[in-house]
């Protein structure tokens, strides 16, 4: 069945439709949320906020366009409020005094392990940029939106989501030259 | 790529101003190699949830919501028609005014408020407000809006809001200035609405506390007084409506897609000296 005739289930009241819908993005939207938040306990919320929010909110969802940047659009918006929240410091607080998590970037990566230790230090270098900065790489390269689907998730002009990706990258460069260095030497010869 | 691009991708002798070229590989190698945690049954939950909220009575699952009441009450929002309200709700109401997406109807009999004072005093900081979702800061919500945010230049003195609030998909922003003088209490609440938000209507005991006015010569409102708000869900069901007391006196108008709300203390001709004044933030 098409997205579109789901969505018009949807819309309706079809729950099942619905639920279909959800399994389909639940992935990218609790990854962005995950990149967003780094912490899979407050992603798996904001997801389910997403999901609940856009159900009743599908009146105001143009069925012709992709259903997928709309939910991340949310989940964006939702993962941004979060963040600001101090209740959900202080939750980090308490996980991260009951159960340590230990650090990747200062730590040599092992053989075979190089390229995961690579894109944890990566992120650990985008989390440097301001939000909207954070937002633009991560869509385009995590969850490899095309750049329409990044236009629409992001809610600007295509013309902007070039430049603010240009902008992000010339940040996150200097962020790696400067903090980051074994992650641009680790592999030379 | 140069010659002393590395085994992983990065240019070591990179063009300043060729970053996205430096980038675009590694950042694409390395995204994918990461190692997200194994994606829970949303599916599942969202059905828990979505069904729980089924069976409940219409006020039960207003309250249930706090964050949608005080959008509500934030937004002073949108109507778009009759058929939003119920039926016992709408055959007590008829619209008397519109301005931009914010209809102003008269429902009788009159909600349990009375008509209000020409000069209220400052406008209590709503309960809900204080914990309205989305705070941000004035920049951020310049950033992230989807049309231009403006703050007034008069008075001179007033300075940014000490409280915004963007709420998504930012197409609507709340600042707020407290008075100096009262903490805790609102000077200023200017709330600016991009048209197709919402549904929604203000609802005002009778029509005498609503005066047609301008602003930049374009057709205003001015409520007197308390009043209460309806609020329903976009599709129509009523689950969401909701009542709410805004102390103080409304200006309403609309300036191309957007609706400006200024909710004061001040008297008529002051808040359109604010309302005429206001100025684009510059994005930063």
């Amino acid at each position: 069945m098409e997205e579109a005739e789901l969505v018009g289930r949807a819309r309706r009241g079809d729950g099942d439709a619905w639920y279909r819908l959800v399994g389909i993005h639940q992935e990218a939207v609790f990854r962005l949320a995950y990149l967003l938040l780094r912490d899979a306990s407050d992603a798996e919320d904001v997801a389910q906020e997403v999901f609940v929010r856009a159900f009743r909110a599908l009146a105001t969802f143009d069925a012709d366009r992709p259903l997928r940047p709309w939910l991340l659009r949310i989940a964006s918006n939702l993962a941004q409020n979060r963040r600001r929240s101090l209740g959900r410091y202080l939750e980090a607080l308490k996980r991260l005094y009951s159960a340590p998590e230990t650090t990747t970037s200062s730590a040599s990566p092992a053989e075979g392990m190089a390229k995961r230790w690579e894109a944890e230090t990566l992120w650990s270098a985008i989390k440097h940029l301001k939000p909207a900065e954070q937002e633009v790489v991560y869509f385009r390269y995590f969850l490899e939106l095309s750049e329409a689907e990044m236009a629409t998730a992001m809610n600007v002009a295509p013309g902007t989501v070039k430049s603010r990706l240009h902008r992000a990258l010339g940040r996150l460069r200097l962020v790696v030259d400067q903090q980051y260095p074994a992650l641009r030497e680790e592999r030379q010869p | 790529m140069s010659d002393t691009t590395t085994p992983s991708g990065f240019d070591t002798d990179h063009d300043p101003i060729d970053d996205d070229m430096y980038f675009d590989r590694p950042l694409k190698e390395y995204a994918r190699a990461f190692s997200y945690p194994p994606t829970p049954n949303i599916a599942a939950s969202v059905r828990e949830r979505l069904a729980s909220h089924r069976g409940t009575s219409e006020r039960s699952r207003a309250a249930s919501r706090p964050r949608l009441a005080l959008v509500a009450a934030a937004l002073v929002v949108l109507a778009l028609g009759a058929a939003l309200l119920t039926p016992d709700v709408q055959a007590f109401v008829r619209y008397i005014l519109r301005i931009g997406s914010v209809g102003i109807v008269v429902a009788t009999p009159t909600p349990t408020l009375g008509a209000g004072t020409v000069s209220p005093p400052p406008t209590q900081l709503p309960t809900l407000l204080q914990s309205l979702d989305g705070k941000t800061t004035l920049d951020d919500a310049r950033a992230r809006m989807t049309f231009p945010l403006k703050v007034p230049s008069y008075p001179s003195d007033l300075g940014p809001p000490e409280l915004v609030y963007l709420q998504d998909p930012h197409s609507l922003v709340v600042l707020v200035w407290l008075d100096p003088g009262q903490p805790g209490k609102a000077a200023l609440n200017l709330t600016q609405i991009v048209e197709s938000t919402g549904l929604g209507k203000k609802t005002v005991s009778s029509p005498d506390v609503v005066e047609e006015t301008t602003v930049n010569g374009q057709k205003a409102a001015w409520v007197r007084g308390p009043h209460t708000f309806v609020f329903a869900k976009p599709d129509g069901r009523t689950e969401f409506q909701e009542h709410i007391l805004v102390e103080g006196n409304v200006l309403l108008w609309q300036d191309n897609a957007v609706t400006y709300r200024l909710e004061t203390g001040l008297t008529k001709e002051e808040a359109i000296k604010i309302a005429e004044s206001l100025v684009e933030v510059p994005l930063r």
